[in-house]
């Protein structure tokens, strides 16, 4: 077994009726890395995040966490082990202060109200929150509501994270500070990470390797400039060349 | 214990008012039993906001839970002559098992929100219908637990002023355990659950367990009052599995506002006077006029603050004190 490898995926398959949503996906993730998952609409990357963090089963393959067999797990055992995602249709705590909801994620990893708070505060700063704490998650705006999930998954100590979409509907500006803050989180938590994303500038950016997804299968691998110049990728993205 | 602090306060000023309370209203025997019913009430209320406020679940069973309780302290007082002390305690235990073989299978198969309020609401009339048919127990007939004008073992007494005491340390009690829940892990897990429960799960919730935990809470609770209710009554029958007090409780929950600690027992506590008042007054005219106020009321609060009356309190304190406080 590879010790850098933090996740792989062995023949994963999902089908929902007749549609084949992944089609025998295999892909590993490394240690300490940033890895971006493109495709066009459709192409499975969000079922994929389902099925590693268990929301969904997958029909058959196997799913390796830490060389750990997490195939089927139901998520809150899946996040105990380490893994916290983000969701592409954001799903807030509404009726929460911004701090509350960070805490609610803060809560798993200790029962003591004042390493909590602790885990709180840090969130805070890092998502750069710190003004919104006693604000309801109902005040907060797109990028803020965005950030207050990407904190309350980070409040849960992963050592990998998942995140959906954090860009989409986000300005140039917000992009940036995104951006920024996905490598400090990277670089200065020793996290893990996995992008999926539809925004090319923040993908090419950000990612140390890319995999590409169409039709539910994998169809290119490898570094930003490797994966941008395959013409199996051009193809599925701009359709065939006649 | 820094954690309650100013919370302490509040409660001890209200133990002392309830302590008052009966010398307030001159042990006058009319006055004592509305405020035993409207306490009873606000017992139940309080510790649905466990289950209904807190993990957002939409339960309907309170008078399941009161009924169980009912016979299992009754009917352990006429035939074994145990005291309801202890009956009380078996009560608690009967409703939240119950609670349990109806809530794991739900919670496991994802029934949640409309889902299962239907099926607890169907806990009610199922039960009743049961007790009805079960002779060992009274069937359809009434059964009378031994009369005793003052009697600590036998739990009955001929004034209502012993009763609203004991409703009334009930009453303090489950709103510690609320003030408590609030402020520990479950109670931010709960109201994670109440928000989103996909999103709660991915944060290493265990949905399930958590829910199960606060069903059962509310439920022993309501159990146990129910064992109360028995000796206040002063017998068992099937109509203690009341569906019209599920449903009261439930409104009251949503009026005071889910997951507030002071919301719901407040709007109890005047809405529960302001009934009899009505009932009083109008009822001599037109019979069920009054319930036609009643429902005014409770549609103008919703109206006028769709989250309930502890939404109203909050903006308040918001606006003094420029941070968000939850009641």
């Amino acid at each position: 077994m590879d010790n850098s490898i933090i996740l792989s995926l062995k023949d994963v398959v999902k089908r929902f009726g007749g549609l084949t949503a992944l089609n025998k996906v295999s892909f590993y993730v490394k240690y300490r890395e940033i890895l971006g998952i493109i495709g066009p609409n459709g192409a499975g990357k969000t079922t994929l995040f389902n099925v590693i963090t268990g929301f969904c089963k997958p029909d058959s393959g196997k799913i390796l966490f830490k060389n750990m067999d997490i195939t089927g797990l139901p998520p809150h055992k899946i996040n105990h082990l380490g893994i916290a995602r983000t969701f592409q249709i954001v799903k807030p705590f509404l009726s929460l202060t911004v701090e509350d909801a960070i805490r609610v994620g803060a809560y798993r990893s200790s029962n003591d109200r004042r390493i909590v708070d602790e885990i709180v505060d840090e969130i805070l700063y890092i998502t750069g929150l710190a003004d919104m704490r006693y604000r309801l998650c109902s005040e907060c705006n797109l990028v803020q509501t965005k950030l207050v999930e990407l904190g309350r998954a980070l409040a849960t100590k992963p050592s990998l994270l998942l995140i959906d979409e954090v860009a989409s509907g986000l300005n140039p500006v917000e992009i940036e500070k995104v951006i920024e803050l996905i490598k400090k989180i990277n670089r200065d938590m020793n996290i893990t990470v996995c992008v999926i994303e539809h925004v090319m500038k923040f993908i090419m950016n950000v990612s140390d390797r890319i995999i590409v997804l169409h039709h539910g299968e994998k169809i290119s691998e490898g570094t930003p400039t490797e994966v941008s110049k395959d013409p199996k990728v051009i193809e599925a993205y701009l359709g065939e060349v006649r | 214990m820094r954690i309650l602090g100013k919370n302490m306060l509040t409660l001890l000023i209200l133990s002392i008012v309830f302590i008052l309370l009966p010398v307030l209203l001159q042990f006058n025997n009319y006055y004592l039993f509305l405020a035993t019913t409207i306490t009873f009430l606000a017992v139940i209320v309080s510790s649905w906001n466990l289950i209904g406020g807190f993990a957002g679940q939409l339960d309907l069973a309170a008078g399941a839970y009161i009924g169980l309780g009912a016979y299992t302290t009754g009917t352990l007082l006429i035939r074994f002559n145990v005291t309801p002390w202890l009956g009380m305690i078996a009560g608690g235990l009967a409703a939240s098992t119950i609670a349990f073989l109806i809530g794991y299978p739900t919670f496991r198969f994802g029934l949640r929100e409309v889902w299962y309020a239907l099926s607890s609401a169907a806990l009610v009339p199922i039960l009743r219908t049961l007790f009805l048919l079960w002779e060992d127990v009274g069937g359809p007939a009434e059964r009378y637990l031994p009369y005793y004008s003052w009697s600590f073992y036998h739990l009955r007494f001929s004034t209502y002023t012993v009763y609203f005491y004991i409703l009334s340390a009930f009453f303090i009690l489950i709103l510690f355990i609320n003030i408590f829940i609030k402020r520990l892990k479950i109670g931010y897990y709960l109201l994670a659950i109440r928000e989103n429960e996909e999103a709660a799960e991915m944060l290493g919730i265990d949905t399930r367990r958590y829910k199960l935990y606060a069903l059962i809470l509310y439920s022993y609770i309501v159990g146990m009052i129910g064992g109360l209710y028995a000796c206040i009554t002063g017998y068992i029958h099937p109509s203690h599995f009341d569906f019209w007090l599920s449903i009261q409780v439930a409104v009251l929950g949503i009026v005071g506002g889910l997951g507030s600690v002071a919301g719901p027992p407040l709007i109890t506590f005047v809405l529960g006077g302001v009934a009899e008042y009505l009932r009083s007054t109008l009822g001599a005219y037109i019979e069920g006029l009054h319930l036609i106020f009643y429902g005014i009321i409770l549609m103008l609060i919703i109206l006028f603050e769709p989250k309930g009356v502890s939404a109203l309190i909050e903006k308040i304190a918001y606006r003094y004190g420029r941070r968000y406080r939850r009641f």
